[in-house]
Order: C-alpha cells, then structure tokens, then sequence
C-alpha cells in the first residue's frame, strides 16, 4: 500500500546527505537570542528607563565574557577620535606616537593599537608607545574591551591573531583555514572580520570561521568566500547575499547565521553594526570611485526596517570611524563644494542622519601620486582610507 | 553546562534524520539546512523545558515543519528558491520515472498537505502524532492526506497510479 510514496521518500532521504552540523553557531545563536529574551524582559520592568540612561549600550549588550581588567580600561569612552600624522586626537586629549606614523588604527579599552606606515602593530596607551614585532595590514576591535585581532602572512599560509592589549599577551594563534594554495593568486586576503565578545570571526581562504576565544576553538560556519562575511556585532551577521556573489559583491544581509535565504536588504561593501545591531552603515571600498553606481555611496539604515535613512548632502564623500554608542557615530565628511577637499569630523545621529561637526577641517581629502595612495588621516576602523585608482 | 551538554548530544545524534525530514519537505538542501539550523536553535533555547529527548525531537520537528509553513505563506522560498532538486545520489532503475514524476509532483503539494505525507509515508507516524507535530485534529490529518493523495493520483495519472499502488 503506497508503496512507491514510501520508496519515493525513502529514496530521496537517502540519497542526500547531511551537511555538517554547526553546533558552535547554533548554540551560540540560542545563547544570544535567550540573552536577548532576558534583556527585553529587564528592560519592560521598572528600572529599565534609568539603566538605559546609565548604562547605555552596555546594558543592552547581552555578554560580557571577554578577558576584562579589574578596573575599567584607560580608554573605555569613545569619543570624536582621528589620527592625523603622528598624533591619535582622543576627543580633546592628544596622544603622540612620534616618530611613528598612523595609517590605520583602533580603540581598545586598554588603548589604541596602530598600523605605522611600514605596517607594524603598535599599542599606545598613557604610559607610552610600544611595538608588538608584529605586523598586519589591517586591524580588528569589539565595540568595547580590550581584545584586538589581525591576520599575518606567511609563505604557505595566514595566521589568525587575537591580543589582549591590557594583558600584553596573544590569546589566539591559529592557521586554520588558511593554507595558501601553491601557484595561486587569491583574490581576497584573509583577514579577522569582528571580534564579537568572546568569539572571534575569521575570513580564512577556506571560508569564515567562529573562534571561541576562551576555548580556543573554532569551526568553519559556511562554506563561502573569504569576504563573504563583512562583519558581527551582538551575534548579528552581515554577509552578501547570494552568497556565490561575484565581486563587487554589495548585496547584504544580516541573520544570526550565514544562510542562503535570508533576503538581501542591504546594500554596500563595508560594513559596520551599531553595539546592538540596531543600525548599519555600509560604505564602499575605495575611498573614491571614478563612476559612482548607487552601491558606491555611504549608506545608512535601520536594521529591523531596512529603511534608508538620509545621510547629509554637505558632504559628498563619508567615511565611517567608530559607533560612539547604539545611536551615534563619528564619521570623516569631505564638504561638497570645498575645492580644497576640506573634510570635518562629524557626530552622525543614526535615527535621523543629522549630523554635528565635532572637528571642523580636521584634515584634507587628498591622495599621493604614488602608491599606497592613502589619505592623510585615519579612523579607528582598522583599516587606512585607500585610494585603488 | 549540562544542559548545553544534553543538547550537544540530541543534536549530534539526531542532526541527521532531521536533516532528511527537513529535505524531504523543501526539496532543497540549502533550505533544509537553514530550516534544521533555525529549529535547533529553537528547541536549545527551550531544552530546559524539554529535557526528555523524545520530547525534543518532536519539538525540533514541529519547529521544522511550522517555520517551514511559514516561509512558504511568506512567498519567501518560492521566491528566492535557488537551485538543487537533485539527489546526491543517481536514482534507482526500478519504478525509476514514475519516482521521479511523484517526487516532483510531491512539491507542488501544499506544504502542509506536504509535511503530512511525509510524517505519514517516510516518518511512519500514527495520525496523533501527526496531528500533534502538525498542530491539527486527527480530522485534519486525514482530511491532508486524503486531498494530497487525489492531487497526485489526479496529475500522475491512473495508470502509473495503478501500476504504482498510490491507493488510499
């Protein structure tokens, strides 16, 4: 008696095979969305107006795992900061890295490590500047914490690394997913794409990977290319979509795990979440496109909605620097109509795209002839403001 | 910690045939796996409820089997659905056409009608333990199979219904 719907059935089980189980992101999901339960339920209570005024963005932050010193760090405020030549502007307090010049750099809670111009990694806190003997070409930060993270090259292969900057010691080494092939020319260098409390995100040759920092641990959360996760904030993943998506690759979406049907609502190559994924700022690779297509601009919008939301027309180029909190950023706007590419630092309110000059004319929207065509300044993203063409 | 541990052993061991369930009612590998992924997680934030992995695995399936309903009423698998209907592996020569015919006459079903086959046919579940996988009355369950069995004794035709046995 129906025979062939049950051989059909049988058949078809049978003749697909499980996938491996990613039990490390399910789990992980599980503990972010349970987190989040829990947070929504001390927020409906009494106290939640004054804890969110108090607390801001940390209360709502559902982890606090990650290695933390006994007091809170030096430099655990994010402020209007900018590096400009061989000076780290931290809000009104100017750090010196002299002789040392900053190319890219980021703000941990135990101080800002940064990229000189011959690419080592540097820390610079109030005691000083210090060498790690390290070098990297792009740097990696949590929203809060002290942790920082890059990828090193080798001849065979890339290491993946986390640091702890108040300890002063290397938490994580690995080489997983990051041999080189023999005779090939990769069209993505690996790199380290968020630090998100105590799990790392790797962009390995192999695909991303999920570190457990703690644990020391990691497995490979979708078999995708290297920069096909763009970056992880409260267990909130942003990752082009399709994922088999050529490059430019700029259609983005964000779930809590890497899958093929999570609708693309997003648009941009850059990415960087708010401290609860509440917003997303978007931004194109190079800092300036000959033929600009709609992808090529700075785009902001609201997560749960996917609306857009207006960024100011004053300025006609903006880069991204740091979420001060889960409504602000500080932004670098090259003005519209300056001639001498003048550019201010901006305070950017995310709800609405209003934006307040922190710094005016801080620096200048300018590249060399020569490569690496970088622009003068920096911002605490990690990276450096490059020119491509 | 144990519970984490609990759940790490319901997942490992039981991954596999909720994977084939999950497939057998997308009839897509990417989908069940994101299906199996969002129900897991699902069933670990509420394992301290469950505990008992029988209680579990009907949870896990009924997680399947409602998030995959709903994807289907939002469009939003019809709408993006990728690609892959093929099996990993070569299907058998015996009843060779008529498996084929049935298996994709099978996902034009209904995805309710669909998951109340398979629970049927491939699971071997009773029509209670259909009905409360499927959220339904034991009324409902065979008023499912009934219809969906019309449909595809309707669109395959009596005689490769005949010759196959798809009777009720």
């Amino acid at each position: 008696m129906n025979d062939l719907l049950r051989d059909t059935l049988a058949e078809r089980a049978a003749g697909t095979e499980p996938p491996p189980l990613d039990l490390d992101g399910i789990i992980a999901a599980g503990n972010h969305r349970a987190a989040r339960r829990r947070t929504l339920g001390i927020l409906g209570g009494a106290v939640a107006t004054a804890a969110v005024a108090v607390g801001g963005a940390s209360v709502l932050r559902p982890r606090n795992e990650q290695p933390q010193p006994a007091r809170p760090g030096p430099f655990t405020q994010r402020r209007a900061t900018f590096a400009l030549g061989s000076e780290i502007h931290y809000g009104s307090e100017v750090i010196s890295v002299a002789p040392h010049r900053v190319t890219a750099f980021v703000q941990t809670d135990a101080g800002f490590v940064f990229l000189s111009a011959d690419n080592v990694i540097h820390v610079a806190d109030r005691s000083g500047v210090r060498s790690t003997g390290k070098s990297a070409w792009s740097l990696t930060a949590d929203h809060r914490g002290n942790l920082v993270a890059w990828v090193e090259g080798f001849n065979d292969r890339y290491e993946s690394v986390v640091y702890d900057v108040a300890a002063n010691r290397e938490l994580v080494r690995t080489a997983i997913g990051n041999t080189i092939p023999p005779n090939v020319s990769l069209v993505y260098r690996s790199e380290v794409v968020a630090i998100d409390g105590d799990m790392a995100y790797f962009g390995t040759v192999d695909g991303p990977y999920r570190w457990d920092i703690r644990t020391n641990q990691g497995t490979r959360i979708a078999k995708v290319s290297t920069n096909a996760v763009r970056a992880v904030t409260a267990g909130q993943i942003v990752f082009q979509q399709p994922l088999e998506q050529r490059p430019p690759a700029v259609s983005l979406a964000i779930a809590e795990t890497v899958s093929a049907t999570a609708p693309a609502r997003f648009s941009g190559q850059r990415a960087f979440l708010s401290p609860t994924a509440k917003y997303l700022m978007t931004e194109p690779e190079d800092a300036l496109l000959g033929i600009e297509p709609g992808w090529a601009s700075p785009a902001l919008y609201d997560v749960a909605t996917a609306r857009q939301v207006g960024l100011p027309y004053a300025y006609d180029s903006l880069f991204f620097g740091q979420w001060l909190d889960d409504d602000r950023f500080v932004a670098a706007g090259k003005r519209r109509f300056s001639k001498a590419a003048e550019t201010d630092l901006l305070v950017v309110t995310a709800a609405t795209g209003t934006v307040k000059v922190a710094v005016p004319n801080f620096s200048r929207l300018t590249f060399s002839t020569t490569p690496p065509r970088i622009a003068p300044f920096a911002l605490p993203t990690g990276r450096p403001i490059i020119d491509f063409y | 910690m144990a519970e984490a541990t609990g759940f790490a052993e319901f997942a490992t061991s039981r991954h596999g045939a909720l994977f084939r369930y999950a497939y057998l009612l997308t009839s897509d590998r990417g989908l069940a796996e994101d299906l199996v992924q969002e129900a897991l997680v699902k069933t670990y934030v509420g394992w301290h409820r469950l505990r008992d992995p029988n209680n579990a695995e009907a949870y896990t399936r009924r997680a399947i089997t409602t998030t995959a309903i709903g994807w289907w009423r939002r469009k939003s698998w019809r709408a993006e659905r990728p690609y892959d209907d093929v099996p990993d592996q070569p299907v058998g020569a015996d009843d060779a056409t008529a498996r084929v015919w049935l298996w994709r006459e099978l996902q034009k079903l209904p995805p309710r009608q669909r998951a109340a086959l398979v629970l049927r046919y491939y699971e071997d579940l009773t029509e209670p333990q259909t009905a409360e996988i499927l959220g339904c009355s034991v009324g409902t369950v065979k008023s499912q199979v009934s219809d969906a069995l019309k449909k595809l004794r309707a669109r395959l035709g009596s005689d490769v219904v005949l010759k196959a046995g798809i009777t009720e």
